[in-house]
């Protein structure tokens, strides 16, 4: 009976914080349809603080701080939305636009830094879960093929089995290495975007170090260091330096 | 005396005549002694009648030497004397060999086969002694157009008719500053065309081509020690480092097709230069103004022009600050400006426009373009604009400055501006958003976590390791189902004891003629698990010469047709046998049973 009672108050209390998300979610969809944007980002903020991740929220919040006028959380929270979920038409769409507005704002760029490692730009499509379920597919249809082969007596079967087979094993090698990609991505490659509009990065883990170059809104970089608050970071044409954790939106 | 002379001048002539005809075969060597530096040219002429044909021909072999160029080129001489026409086909392989070490090393001989005739050439010996130093250098003659980039000590190889050369106008610069690299190429031979395998790698480096890669035209003679040769700049770029330290720029690589006759044979070879090093500096600490931006290298200057100096009180002016001189003109940039410095106006976010020039230094400008609007009537001012620089050649820290500049305003706006100071521009990327998604409910997704509990691995491991059952399983099936020499003796032998119990059954029941059937049964059936064929439709005496190929003992053989002999026998004449003979005939039976399975047959025996 006790145990009843304690299920029914867990199911209550977690029905009741979905509950509340939800109310907070559609509190900051209001402020948002409103004009009222700085409401809108700290509402939803307040979701992503509970350990939220959905696509939804990082959407909107991206189109929140986009319409704030700060390109940088936007194409933060854009990128942690498409990230969830790669094949999302309007994430894309807008985390463009936002990517153009950080150029056209008249800041000078760095050649080469805004263009990613070209395995990252092969393997980042697509989800760690698309890969995976492709590759156990044909990881699956392998196995099976080499079952039926070993029962089929050779004839035209057999040869169909065959030919079948060497299709699997490219199949198999080609997700496998796309799947190993992206799982080293996920896990192993840690990826920031700059938030402020401009920002120096410096020769070292201090304020007081020099300055190298600076960085501006919405610039993906790998972080490959971290001393305290500051991370060094990595450029995709091979710059680095150090930045403040604050100013990167870790991904 | 007459006779004589006659005789050797017909033997002369008859001399000439076939040497006429021979093919000629030799090997030539450009020098036989070189040194590490120098190529080795291997010539090897064939000389042959133009009725005679090539049937073979194997090239010189030196392992110790790198083969740099082979090329084929070939003549045909006709000849008419004395009203008889001739042709002769001159063909010339030409290697081009290069020492990895000195000493001694051997080409050897070529082959050919011309004919029906078999050729072979000397085998050739070069001698390569180590660099010696002073052969390697430039001469100092300036040559137009080409030299001015090269420093004088700067070495050249000149151990090949065809290489090239890469230099920096300097050895060490200041972060950010123009360091020009130039790419040329030598050549003594006829370029046909060539390509870049592989560009240099100038990560460590901001770049711009200066030349851009294919587009060179123009050729120039430069002679390198004592050779002549065409020369053309392949790649030039202006590098401005972005960290300090020793940085490396890669070899230029390219693919180099040469013409090697008139007669249109051509070869490709591939030359890479050398890589080259930059020391890069860090720029001084002292005398650094606070504002400086270490974009701004270079020597630079600032200028600001206003459209009008006169405006009415709702009109916007346009400010163009010019940002100019020699550096990296596209990294180069201007602080922000301050609101608060432009008092009475609002500034509005600027756009900016590069022009470059890319001479031999890169040069050029960016224009800043800002709009203001004016916040209140009367005279106002726009501040100066300063620009903190480093110039590397003064290596000192330099500000430019642009002049502070006077604006009429008639009357006053009639745009109020409460935001004073700002300089917030329209959200124009407000306005291409897609909408946001106005769901009642936000679900977290889930995650990946195929991976990472146990049905990712279930997955994995379990396709390889139902097939690997299912293999061991049809193994193990065909395994026991296989009839194995063991269990066939054991059937055979249940057969005989079987007929041998029905045997003394009918010796109980005093039934000779069925008793000795059974008994001939048993040694057939026996003898047919043994041989692994039917033998009852042999004779006997068929039957015997088949045991014996087979491997049976004489003895064997022997006992086996007398008892099917004496069974046929007493079969057909049963009252002639008693208890007593069939209990004898069924021992001799059960021996002759061991005698069946312990035959060693030939299959065995081998």
């Amino acid at each position: 009976m006790i145990r009843l009672v304690l299920a029914a108050l867990l199911f209550s209390s977690v029905a009741a914080a979905d509950a509340s998300k939800d109310t907070l979610f559609h509190d900051a969809n209001d402020a948002y349809f409103h004009g009222r944007y700085d409401d809108a980002i700290r509402v939803y903020e307040e979701i992503a603080a509970r350990g939220i991740r959905a696509e939804d929220l990082f959407f909107n919040l991206g189109n929140a701080y986009a319409k704030a006028g700060k390109l940088g959380p936007a194409i933060y929270n854009y990128e942690r939305a498409l990230l969830l979920d790669p094949g999302q038409d309007d994430v894309a769409f807008n985390l463009k636009a936002a990517r153009e507005a950080a150029r056209q704002k008249g800041e000078d760029r760095l050649v080469g830094a805004e263009l990613s490692s070209r395995w990252i730009r092969l393997v980042e499509p697509y989800t760690v879960s698309t890969l995976s379920w492709t590759f156990l597919s044909v990881w699956i249809a392998l196995f099976g093929l080499l079952v039926a082969l070993h029962f089929v007596q050779p004839g035209f079967l057999r040869v169909g089995l065959q030919a079948s087979l060497a299709f699997v094993v490219v199949g198999v090698v080609a997700s496998g290495i796309l799947l190993g990609g992206r799982l080293y991505l996920a896990e192993r490659v840690e990826q920031a975007v700059v938030l402020p509009d401009s920002v120096q990065v410096r020769e070292g883990p201090d304020a007081n170090y020099t300055s190298s170059f600076a960085v501006h809104a919405g610039l993906k970089i790998l972080i490959t260091e971290k001393d305290q608050d500051w991370l060094r970071v990595r450029l995709a044409n091979g710059l680095e330096g150090w930045l403040r954790e604050q100013d990167l939106g870790r991904l | 005396m007459k006779t004589p002379t006659l005789a050797v001048l017909c033997v002369l002539l008859g001399t000439t005549t076939v040497h006429a005809d021979a093919a000629r075969f030799e090997a030539r060597l450009s020098q036989e002694n070189v040194t590490l530096d120098q190529m080795i040219e291997v010539v090897i002429t064939l000389d042959r009648d133009g009725n005679q044909a090539l049937e073979s021909y194997r090239p010189p072999q030196a392992p110790d030497l790198e083969l740099l160029h082979s090329g084929t080129s070939e003549q045909m001489q006709m000849t008419i004397v004395n009203g008889r026409q001739s042709v002769r086909v001159v063909e010339e392989h030409q290697y081009v060999f290069r020492a990895r070490k000195k000493g001694a090393f051997q080409i050897s001989a070529a082959s050919a086969r011309v004919g029906g005739q078999a050729l072979q050439t000397k085998p050739l010996v070069v001698h390569v002694a180590p660099i010696q130093k002073n052969a390697m250098t430039l001469p100092q003659q300036p040559q137009p157009g080409l030299s001015q980039s090269l420093p004088p000590s700067e070495p050249v190889r000149a151990d090949d008719e065809l290489f090239i050369d890469a230099s920096c106008d300097k050895p060490r610069a200041y972060l950010g500053q123009q360091v020009t690299c130039t790419w040329r190429l030598f050549t003594r031979a006829d370029i046909i065309k060539n390509r870049a395998t592989s560009e240099p790698k100038l990560e460590d480096f901001w770049s711009e081509d200066l030349l851009i890669p294919g587009s060179y035209t123009a050729w120039d003679r430069q002679v390198v020690n004592g050779q002549d040769y065409v020369v053309a700049t392949v790649l030039k770029k202006a590098l401005f480092p972005l960290k300090a330290g020793k940085l490396t720029i890669t070899p230029l690589g390219m693919e180099i097709t040469t013409m090697q006759s008139m007669f249109g044979a051509n070869a490709s070879t591939v030359r890479q230069s050398k890589s080259l090093s930059i020391e890069a500096r860090p720029l001084p600490v002292a005398g650094r103004p606070p504002a400086f931006d270490s974009a701004n290298i270079g020597q630079l200057g600032l200028v600001a022009t206003v459209d009008r100096t006169t405006i009415r009180g709702d009109e916007a002016i346009t400010l163009r600050l010019t940002l100019s001189g020699a550096g990296n003109i596209r990294n180069a940039r201007l602080a922000r400006l301050d609101p608060k410095s432009f008092d009475g106006w609002k500034l509005f976010d600027p756009t900016t426009k590069e022009t470059l020039q890319r001479s031999d230094v890169v040069r050029g400008e960016k224009l800043y373009t800002i709009l203001l609007m004016p916040k209140r009537g009367g005279t106002l001012t726009i501040p100066a604009v300063e620009l903190p620089y480093f110039d590397p050649v003064a290596e000192k820290y330099q500000i430019a400055k642009s002049a502070q500049l006077t604006i009429h305003v008639e009357g006053e706006p009639t745009l109020a501006t409460t935001t004073t100071g700002t300089t917030a521009p329209e959200n124009l990327l407000a306005q291409q958003l897609r909408p946001i998604r106005s769901r009642n409910t936000v679900r977290s997704h889930v995650g990946d976590s195929l991976w990472r509990g146990r049905l990712g691995l279930l997955l994995l491991a379990g396709p390889p390791s139902l097939w690997l059952l299912i293999l061991i399983a049809d193994r193990l099936r065909r395994s026991l189902g296989q009839e194995t020499e063991g269990r066939k003796r054991r059937r055979a032998r249940r057969a005989a004891n079987k007929r041998i119990r029905v045997g003394e059954y009918h010796i109980k029941a005093n039934r000779p003629s069925a008793f000795f059937a059974e008994s001939a049964r048993v040694i057939y059936e026996h003898l047919e698990y043994r041989l692994g064929q039917k033998v009852e439709a042999y004779t006997l005496a068929e039957l015997r010469s088949v045991l014996e190929s087979r491997g049976f003992s004489k003895e064997t053989a022997e006992a086996v047709v007398k008892e099917l002999e004496s069974c046929d026998f007493a079969r057909f004449a049963p009252s002639a046998s008693g208890p007593g003979e069939m209990k004898a005939a069924l021992r001799r039976v059960r021996t002759l049973i061991e005698w069946i399975e312990q035959a060693r047959l030939g299959k065995e025996a081998a």
